[in-house]
């Protein structure tokens, strides 16, 4: 299990993170959700140590060291992959330095998204980019993956078969935290939600729950952010200068 | 045909960032080792021949070795013949921030770097090759240094050699001049 305590980031004078306390035990697909600027992007570099931070951030109840981090993985939209490598040198790559690199998970995705295996990353479309990011995440061999708006770029097709392939081949023990902006997308992958707002957790749900309460996610996040429908209408009405209906 | 990776390209290819095209670098290298070495030949060549010239002048309408005149330090007669060769070893330093600023160009593959087992293997691809180097260029200067004092010690007559030569060739290859 990943345990977050306490995690606090600052840029600056701006507070990136405040306090955050998070548990991601193994086997969940979270969603993690917030506005641009919310801390999604941070929280997840501070979980795999690539920020400096406050707090703490276990795995298994010890520190992320270089003798445990291979147990994360990493797709951001940033993309991660060496651009002048190809698909076949990260796998030999990825291979070398990753004793639990997943072969036959790799070549399956690689043929089911069509990818080029000779030419170099940084030569592919934009969508085959962030399909080859995500592959390597997976592949890697880790319990924990960890996504930041991977698909970025992509168009829905390539989303939805994403998802579907995603949820397919996870294994029981594998742990996803998919920092994402499409909320109604994903509602039907993930089984928990973490809502961020100004660096803070200001929501923390499960599917079943939501379910059960008869909400959807969008409800959901639309209630926690206490989010005015009528601010668009009041806006508009103010910028055309129209008097509101009713 | 698909050109078959021999089991050096392999392993210089560990050696480097993943993806690197270190064969374009290994290329500048031997450019720059070829052109130092045949520079530092001209130029000591040049030193040294006119410094054996000073030993000769005419006495009675001939031309002879004058015993009593002693050749230039050998330190003095290397001048900037290492020049170029200096200078391919300083371009190590460039080339070695070039390897570690790679994982930061094109993407964040630093990323991948920062979550592999080994600590030392970002270091070690952004390093090995320029230290290799260095030391290359530097084993060329010293061999070259090596190679000019023989010719210095054999073609300089001998009554006209310092009375210490082994010593400056010491004090040349602790990379003294004069």
């Amino acid at each position: 299990m990943i345990e977050v305590k306490n995690l606090s980031k600052s840029y600056g004078k701006k507070e990136a993170l405040l306090d955050v306390d998070l548990a991601l035990p193994q086997g969940e697909i979270v969603g993690l959700f917030g506005e641009n600027g919310a801390g999604k992007t941070t929280l997840l570099k501070c979980v795999l140590g690539y920020l400096r931070h406050q707090g703490t951030v276990t795995l298994d109840g010890q520190p992320i060291t270089r003798s445990n981090i291979q147990r994360l993985s990493f797709a951001t939209c940033e993309h991660s992959f060496f651009p002048a490598l190809s698909p076949a040198g990260h796998r030999d790559f990825y291979r070398m330095h990753f004793p639990r690199w997943r072969e036959k998970r790799f070549q399956g995705l690689m043929d089911f998204f069509e990818l080029p295996m000779d030419r170099a990353a940084g030569k592919l479309s934009t969508g085959q980019k962030n399909q080859l990011e995500v592959i390597l995440a997976l592949c890697q061999g880790a319990d924990y993956i960890l996504m930041d708006e991977p698909f970025a770029g992509n168009d829905v097709f390539n989303r939805e078969d994403f998802y579907k392939v995603l949820l397919g081949i996870l294994e029981p023990t594998e742990t996803v935290l998919l920092s994402t902006h499409l909320l109604e997308e994903v509602e039907h992958f993930i089984g928990r939600a973490v809502l961020l707002r100004q660096g803070r957790i200001v929501g923390d749900v499960t599917t079943g729950a939501l379910e059960d309460s008869g909400k959807t996610l969008m409800d959901y996040v639309k209630e926690t952010y206490r989010y005015r429908s009528d601010r668009v209408r009041k806006a508009l009405s103010e910028l055309t200068g129209e008097e509101e209906d009713g | 045909m698909r050109k078959r990776e021999s089991s050096f390209s392999r392993w210089v290819a560990r050696q480097v960032p993943p993806g690197l095209d270190w064969w374009t670098e290994a290329k500048w290298a031997i450019s720059g080792l070829v052109v130092g070495a045949f520079w530092s030949l001209t130029a000591f060549c040049y030193q040294f021949y006119n410094a054996r010239n000073r030993l000769y002048g005419w006495v009675n309408e001939k031309y002879v070795l004058v015993e009593s005149r002693t050749i230039a330090p050998f330190p003095e007669l290397l001048d900037k013949s290492m020049a170029v060769l200096l200078l391919g070893m300083v371009l190590t330093i460039p080339l070695a921030c070039y390897h570690c600023a790679y994982y930061y160009l094109g993407s964040r593959s630093i990323y991948v770097m920062r979550r592999l087992p080994d600590r030392w293997e970002q270091w070690r691809r952004c390093l090995a090759v320029p230290v290799l180097l260095a030391a290359v260029f530097l084993l060329a200067i010293e061999l070259l240094t090596f190679v000019y004092f023989l010719k210095f010690l054999l073609e300089t007559p001998d009554p006209c050699l310092p009375s210490d030569p082994w010593r400056q060739l010491l004090y040349a290859l602790g990379g003294g001049r004069a």
